[in-house]
């Protein structure tokens, strides 16, 4: 008896709050949002295959960079802020998502050609969190991306501070090649600002900026 | 006679209790007025995590659910399956020994995971609204500088320690900068129309829903006197200019913010459209557009884009009308009124509205 009397009790009580605090919620709100409640049921799958090529521990910081540039990029004027600022683009944006575990990596290469303050920031701090859901879906294709020479053109706009003896900006367009194992896909445009500072006889990349 | 009755109440108390549940976690999902952040829009996360992200969208003031949604499509495009070449995991994308200190059995299941979309979501907010506690104590005592999402959202990237070595979001690793721009743009998407205000909301002459046009120019005209900042400008209103470490950081482009002068057509077309257009940051781009419409210059309007003849443009505007236009001209200037004879003569007219 009692414990039916209760239940019918509570349940009109539930019914009577909800009405309550559901007519509360509406007042001077203009939501009409609907969604369905979180279940306590919801189910996962954890991947079985991990595409993770590291062990899942802190990186060891600073990183360690390479002392010398990709072959591939040649000989750098090193005296010359357009070839600095050209070769720092070409690398910078030349992904090979099959051997780099992030855009970070591509980074680190071009440290050589920037100015030291940079350069120990991308030592010092790489990314916490994931590349993005752009890297993963070029990483899921194996997509290699290369600047070529000719992949670099001077950008048009004007308005950007005049060049110093020892600073400069340039604005550039580049053009990212992308092969996958199953063939090129469309080639990517970007416009990407790029600040030089002059270190001794030498122009160092000091800032670089895709818009 | 007792059992109808226990039953009809029963029957009620199960009908409403959803009602109950949907309606706290809505109204949870504040307006924000401080960061001018929005609801979320119904039918714009999959349907299976919409709970989720309102909830998540509660968990503190300044965090919203358009901006967990956004975050969540930067991070991993809403595959909770995803896991990068560095061992980030989830629709969050946490690296494994992050996740220990921000991973909280969302749904009851008994299962702690960045694989589980409610964990990782309830996770992702946990992550944010921390930052933000530590980062307004940051902010209050002088330690860091600049606005309080970008370094949620930069410390999200980078790390907080990054953050603080920075002084704040100003990040200019090559990437970190570009993260929190990327997630804002995303936002509108996710935003509820009429539910997300803007900075632009304080400008008198800007008539949300008014001509299209004339909000364009109002817009850009609130701005007048913004300085001039390479690189600076985006759908929201200035942002930090590109630094060169000499004439433009003389003139007070570094460490300032401002708009270049596409940077400002960027803002005053995104914000006349409700963010529906998004430009590409870039003079020629904006010209070839495919959204603007070529108009000829005896039908010249308020609003409308305006470049140098030639196709290959160095500068833009913006139309005001009696033959002037608002611009963001160069380094060392400000965001002012000029003749629209500046551009020389054949000038290029785009429409957008």
């Amino acid at each position: 008896m009692t414990p039916k009397f209760s239940w019918t009790a509570s349940a009109a009580v539930l019914a009577g709050a909800a009405l309550v605090v559901a007519g509360c919620s509406s007042g001077g709100s203009d939501h009409e949002q609907t969604t369905t409640p979180p279940a306590s049921t919801t189910s996962f799958v954890t991947p079985t295959e991990t595409t993770s090529r590291v062990p899942a521990t802190p990186p060891s910081t600073p990183l360690t960079a390479p002392a010398a540039l990709p072959a591939e990029i040649g000989p750098v004027d090193q005296a010359s802020v357009d070839a600095v600022a050209a070769a720092v683009a070409r690398i910078w944006y030349g992904w090979d998502t099959t051997r780099d575990l992030t855009q970070h990596d591509a980074k680190l290469r071009a440290v050589p050609l920037l100015e030291p303050r940079l350069a120990q920031l991308l030592r010092d701090y790489p990314p916490i969190a994931g590349p993005g859901a752009d890297w993963l879906d070029l990483t899921a294709r194996s997509a290699v991306l290369t600047v070529p020479a000719d992949g670099v053109r001077p950008g048009v706009e004007a308005g950007a501070p005049a060049d110093t003896a020892t600073s400069a900006v340039r604005l550039l367009e580049v053009t990212q090649k992308v092969n996958t194992p199953t063939g090129p896909m469309p080639d990517r445009h970007l416009v990407v600002g790029i600040a030089l500072v002059k270190v001794g006889a030498e122009w160092r990349v000091s800032q670089v900026g895709s818009r | 006679m007792k059992s109808p009755l226990k039953w009809a109440a029963l029957a009620l108390a199960l009908l409403l209790i959803p009602v109950l549940i949907v309606a706290v976690f809505v109204d949870g999902d504040k307006d924000n007025p401080s960061f001018a952040q929005g609801k979320l829009a119904t039918g714009t996360v999959p349907p299976e995590y919409e709970a989720w992200v309102i909830r998540a969208g509660t968990m503190c003031e300044e965090i919203s659910a358009p901006l967990i949604a956004a975050q969540i499509e930067q991070e991993s495009n809403w595959n909770p399956n995803a896991v990068s070449p560095a061992g980030a995991q989830g629709l969050s994308q946490f690296m494994p020994y992050t996740w220990p200190s921000y991973g909280v059995d969302a749904n009851g299941n008994g299962v702690i995971s960045p694989f589980d979309p409610p964990d990782a979501i309830m996770a992702q907010a946990k992550f944010d609204c921390t930052t933000v506690e530590q980062a307004k104590k940051d902010l209050a005592s002088g330690r860091i500088k600049g606005d309080l999402i970008d370094i949620v959202l930069n410390a999200y990237n980078c790390g907080y320690g990054c953050v603080l070595a920075n002084g704040g979001p100003q990040i200019v690793n090559g990437e970190t900068e570009g993260y929190a721009p990327g997630v804002k743009a995303k936002m509108a998407k996710y935003t509820q129309i009429g539910t997300g205000g803007g900075r632009v909301a304080n400008c008198s002459q800007f008539r949300p829903g008014g001509g299209f046009g004339a909000n364009v120019a109002a817009a850009a005209l609130c701005w007048q006197g913004t300085p001039y900042a390479w690189g600076g400008g985006n759908i929201d209103g200035p942002s930090l200019g590109i630094r060169d470490g000499g004439v433009a950081d003389s003139h007070g482009d570094y460490g300032k913010v401002g708009f270049d002068c596409s940077g400002l057509v960027v803002y005053a077309v995104g914000q006349a459209s409700g963010k529906t257009i998004q430009l590409p940051h870039y003079t020629t781009s904006i010209l070839n557009d495919p959204r603007g419409r070529e108009v000829a210059l005896g039908d010249i309007q308020p609003g409308d884009i305006v470049f140098p003849g030639g196709g290959d443009p160095q500068h833009v505007g913006i139309a005001i009308g009696d033959g002037k236009m608002v611009e963001a001209p160069q380094s060392g200037d400000v965001v002012k009124i000029s003749p629209l004879s500046n551009l020389g003569s054949g000038i290029e007219i785009r429409r957008f509205g």
